[in-house]
């Protein structure tokens, strides 16, 4: 215990933290955090029953959040209180907290059109808004008690959320799968958090990244990337960590899976790519050898493992699925695979980039398609009281806009041109063929075409399967429904032609501030 | 910049709104029939211009290039390039050709045609642009923007275990698709270009080297086995017989008719010019490949008793013939296979239509359920007695130029066992005629089987207007193919000369 005040000391001499940190760079988790008090407060002014308030009070907080990260301006840098930094809000960061928000806003709204009487309503929105704070500040975190933190907070307010209706049985079940697995994956992780620790004696990524860098490769180290990785593959649903997934994903209410599916594998996502690659104010030490171990190869292997183990279980398991919203959590749990694949590629040189660019665009991609698929899943819940795919039969015929918005997505989930899930999946495989990793590219490739097989299952079912009488589809998309797959569709057409170039551009400026 | 491969291209693409014109399933089948008119015409223009330019033109310096930026971001450089060499714009004559009588057939359709038409011509803008396109993104594009529709035109207007059908052809067609595209990541990642003419003139530069010749050997296969797939090549050919038979008479047209020839088309411009040495080197299982469908097709169609699957096989035994006219990298080989594929394009075309135009009137297609049509029906046998004598190989036949070429290519080659298999290959020739006669003499020749509730009739104008252009044009390129060879033959010679020195080298280390 003895070395760690002095260390602090010198990092914080090291650093040269002004004494008063800038505020405006705790924007936008401090607003997120506010808004945890403020609906608890507004709860216990209003007293009891269903309100119409807090949608629209969270919305509009969430877009106000938006809006302030998209205009305001980036400065890298660490900075926390104390002088001890544990934030950095650089551009990376920037770009994952605009997915984060851009979720949260459309779960709101999932929940809003759900018409699901989901009880307590004010505790749900507060929790969301804590997974939101949390996610911000993993996104940015740049020393190990922030990170934890945060990660810890991510991970208890998804139990509550996917736990949020315990009356109904399936939801509890899945709330408790959740901790379990939770709880063991954390534990596990803070063991190897500590193994590091106790190797480097220090608590910042970039000074860990410098002493690590020194070190020379380790048994101890190799433990303690399987143990950091276990918490990460935890949240990101990835081999071996994986089982949790489809239980909870399937328990949870569709706009919570879809929370859970977009904006916490993207916040775990984040940090891995700053774990991988943070190094430090020089930015001088290479890529992959910094908090896992210095031996690179020993990293890039449990990555390579996890994502074959991930992508190829996830389409496989996800084949013989017939609840649609089960099937996207086995596809969710396969392109978390794709993005371990690429992210075994990262680093500080120009591919490496590329492949971290890859990812970042990924997200932008799978936020649309993926959110719009659960808003299908919604609808289904909602108008048909099933996720089973065969309540889509006949939709081809009945509602052709949702079935054409809906099938526009699982092309792109799929994959194909010209449709911006292919050019997501370019960016993605490109890295690690331009590695020379062929054969990894080769599986990845080859579980893409596997997938096309549960992807069409729904496909089927809205256009081809004959309509068996007095079996109608009993989903009944009004016009607001319609708008609202409709905006998901398009972009991912328009950005599978045109768009592309410039959210690649997009996420190439975001990695290139990544010191 | 010259717009016509383009506007050729998207003709069909701005023609789908049309057909909300009009309600009237009569006015929908007009417009969709004028808007494939219309680019059957531009694909006549497309050649006439070609010609003007000279045969000889390769691809990438042809007045009728576009190229034009498209996304320029990171290491991606995409550029919408289209254009066309002697090759291309064979094929793009065949699929003008076929999509517009294909698109006539497709009146028969009565289930919401204006869906069918729909998907159908964004089908025909799928394949125009495959053939046209210079540049491996947007053919890539191209290629997959035909998936589509067709799963929908198989799974939505098909035989009764079309959703099988559907599927399966989906899912062999996209797993051949992620070999092609891993293989085209790993060129562009050698080449920085995704143009398709400055990788074939760069090839040496792909992967070079020794220590490098499993990896190259690997990119080909993947790159074959992509193509092998839509051609299809045993035993990736499973696929085939259900779709055809089960797709609706017009898309089993264009699916036998252009689809197949994407397969052959993509390893001429693609895995052989880029992979020279590999050929060679995979000689030996190219051509045991294509013996094999020639041989194992010719026996299956023979075993068939339903009419349709009898064409469907043939398909797989005719197709046989191109991978074995290519392989043997002689002119006239290839020469052959390039004549076969249009050939078999008309030919194939034109069985399925006639298949179709029975199938129509007796609602069943058991060949032992029919007989005696030669006297009950004299014109509709004549013009049947033309489809199915070329496909044969009768002389005079645009059949039977094709496969003798692809004969005399495959003896002349200097390649290793060449007229071995060669000689394995010509007896598909004779089991070839087998099948075909004893089809003829169940259906065409004795007495009527059975009395059907609605007699049989001759075909319908319509229908003469699908069948005899067909029938004019194999018997035109039987007699006088040297219209098609006078325009191929330079761009084939070029093609084949750059496989003489692996040939060569090759024949050197043998010894």
């Amino acid at each position: 215990m003895t070395p760690f005040l002095p260390l602090l000391a010198q990092e914080t001499a090291k650093l040269e933290m002004s004494s008063m940190p800038d505020l405006s760079r705790m924007l936008p988790g401090g607003l997120l955090c506010l808004m945890v008090i403020v609906i608890l407060v507004v709860d216990l002014v209003r007293g009891k029953g269903p309100s119409a308030l807090y949608p629209k009070l969270s919305m509009g907080a969430i877009a106000v959040a938006f809006l302030m990260v998209l205009f305001g301006t980036v400065k890298a840098g660490a900075v926390g209180y104390g002088g001890f930094p544990s934030l950095d809000p650089d551009a990376l960061s920037r770009i994952f907290k605009l997915v984060f928000l851009a979720t949260g806003f459309v779960t709101v709204l999932f929940v809003e059109r759900s018409r699901q009487a989901f009880g307590r309503e004010a505790e749900f929105h507060v929790i969301l808004f804590g997974a939101l704070a949390g996610m911000c500040y993993l996104a940015s975190a740049t020393e190990m008690i922030g990170f934890y933190l945060a990660f810890e907070t991510v991970s208890y307010t998804g139990f509550l959320l996917a736990g949020y209706k315990a009356d109904d049985r399936r939801g509890a079940e899945a709330g408790t799968k959740f901790v379990m697995f939770g709880a063991v994956s954390s534990a596990v992780m803070l063991f190897g958090l500590s193994l590091v620790y106790g190797f480097t004696g220090s608590m910042q990524f970039a000074v860990i990244a410098e002493k690590l860098a020194a070190a020379g490769s380790q048994p101890a180290l190799v433990l303690a990337a399987i143990f950091v990785f276990g918490g990460f593959a935890f949240k990101a649903a990835a081999f071996p960590m994986q089982w949790w997934c489809p239980d909870v994903y399937e328990g949870s209410p569709a706009p919570v899976a879809a929370f859970l599916a977009v904006a916490s594998k993207a916040a775990v996502f984040a940090a891995g790519l700053r774990v991988l690659t943070y190094g430090g104010v020089s930015g001088s030490a290479p890529a992959l050898s910094h908090l896992m171990g210095h031996d690179s190869s020993i990293v890039q292997t449990i990555l390579i493992c996890s994502a074959v183990a991930t992508m190829t279980w996830g389409n496989f398991a996800a084949l013989r699925q017939s609840s649609l919203q089960r099937m996207l959590a086995y596809s969710s749990i396969a392109h978390a695979g794709y993005l371990l694949m690429t992210a075994s590629v990262i680093g500080t040189d120009k591919l490496g980039q590329e492949a971290m660019a890859g990812i970042v665009f990924y997200f932008l991609i799978y936020l649309v398609m993926n959110l719009g698929a659960f808003y299908v899943v919604t609808l289904m819940r909602r108008d048909a009281g099933t996720a089973d795919i065969s309540a889509l039969r006949g939709m081809g015929r009945r509602h052709p806009v949702l079935a054409v918005s809906f099938a526009i997505m699982l092309f792109s989930l799929t994959g194909l041109p010209p449709t911006a899930g292919f050019v997501g999946k370019l960016q993605l495989f490109w890295p690690v063929v331009a590695k020379g990793y062929y054969l990894l590219a080769a599986v990845g490739l080859v579980n893409g075409a596997v997938s096309l097989y549960f992807y069409a299952k729904p496909l089927r079912e809205m256009f081809l399967a004959a309509e068996v009488e007095g079996e109608e589809t009993r989903l009944a998309p009004d016009g607001v429904d319609l708008a609202i797959v409709t905006a998901f569709a398009v972009p991912l057409v328009i950005l599978g032609l045109f768009g592309w170039g410039n959210v690649t551009q997009m996420a190439m400026d975001a990695v290139a501030r990544v010191p | 910049m010259d717009w016509t491969l383009t506007l050729m291209t998207f003709v069909p693409l701005a023609g789908i709104p049309l057909l909300w014109a009009s309600n009237e399933a009569k006015v929908q089948r007009w417009i969709a029939t004028i808007v494939s008119a219309v680019a059957m015409v531009l694909s006549f223009v497309v050649w006439s211009r070609f010609q003007a330019a000279g045969v000889g033109t390769a691809l990438g310096s042809s007045p009728l290039k576009v190229d034009l930026p498209w996304i320029s971001v990171g290491s991606f450089n995409v550029r919408y390039t289209m254009d066309v060499d002697a090759i291309s714009v064979f094929m793009v004559v065949l699929t003008g050709i076929l999509g517009f009588i294909a698109s006539l057939s497709g009146w028969g359709v009565q289930k919401n045609p204006r869906g069918f038409f729909a998907m159908y011509l964004l089908l025909l803008t799928g394949m125009f642009g495959t053939f046209v396109a210079a540049d491996l993104f947007l053919f890539y594009v191209f290629w997959e923007v035909m998936l589509l529709p067709m799963y929908f035109l198989i799974g939505l207007w098909g035989g009764p275990k079309r959703e099988f059908a559907a599927i399966k052809f989906f899912i062999y067609t996209l797993v051949g698709s992620v070999l092609m595209l891993g293989a085209f990541l790993a060129v562009y990642f050698q080449l920085g270009t995704f143009s398709i003419s400055e990788i074939i003139r760069r090839h040496a530069e792909i992967f070079p080297g020794a220590e490098n010749e499993n990896l190259r050997m690997v990119l080909f296969g993947a790159l074959f086995c992509g193509f092998a797939i839509k051609v299809p090549v045993f035993p990736f050919h499973t696929w085939l017989p259900l779709a055809h038979v089960e797709a609706p008479t017009p898309i089993s047209v264009i699916l036998a008719g252009v689809l197949l020839k994407m397969g052959g088309y993509g390893m001429m411009r693609m895995a052989f010019p880029w992979f020279p040495d590999e050929v060679v080197r995979a000689w030996p299982v190219l051509a045991t490949l294509a013996v094999v469908s020639i041989i194992y097709g010719a026996f299956v169609a023979m075993a068939q008793t339903d009419w349709k699957k009898l064409v469907a096989y043939s398909s797989v035994s005719h197709m046989g013939y191109v991978l074995l006219g290519l392989a043997t990298l002689t002119p006239e080989g290839v020469n052959g296979a390039v004549l076969q594929m249009f050939s078999h394009g008309l030919l194939a075309g034109m069985m399925f239509l006639l298949v179709g135009v029975m199938y129509d009137q007796a609602h069943h297609r058991e060949m032992a359920r029919f007989g005696g049509l030669a006297t009950t029906l004299p014109k509709y046998t004549f013009i049947a007695m033309v489809g199915f004598f070329g496909s044969l190989g009768l002389p005079g036949l645009s059949g039977f130029v094709s496969e003798m070429m692809v004969f005399f290519g495959a003896f002349k080659s200097a390649l290793p066992d060449a007229k071995l298999f060669t000689i394995i290959g010509t007896l598909g020739v004779v089991m070839g005629a087998v099948y075909i006669l004893i089809m003829i003499q169940k259906i065409f020749l004795g007495t009527a089987k059975e009395a059907h509730a609605h007699p049989l009739h001759e075909p319908s104008a319509r229908e003469w207007i699908m069948l005899t252009p067909l029938a004019v044009l194999s018997l035109f390129l039987g007699i006088y193919p040297r219209i098609a060879l006078d325009m191929i033959d330079p761009a084939i010679q070029s093609w084949t000369k750059e496989f003489t020195p692996h040939i060569a080298a090759h024949a050197e280390k043998g010894k």
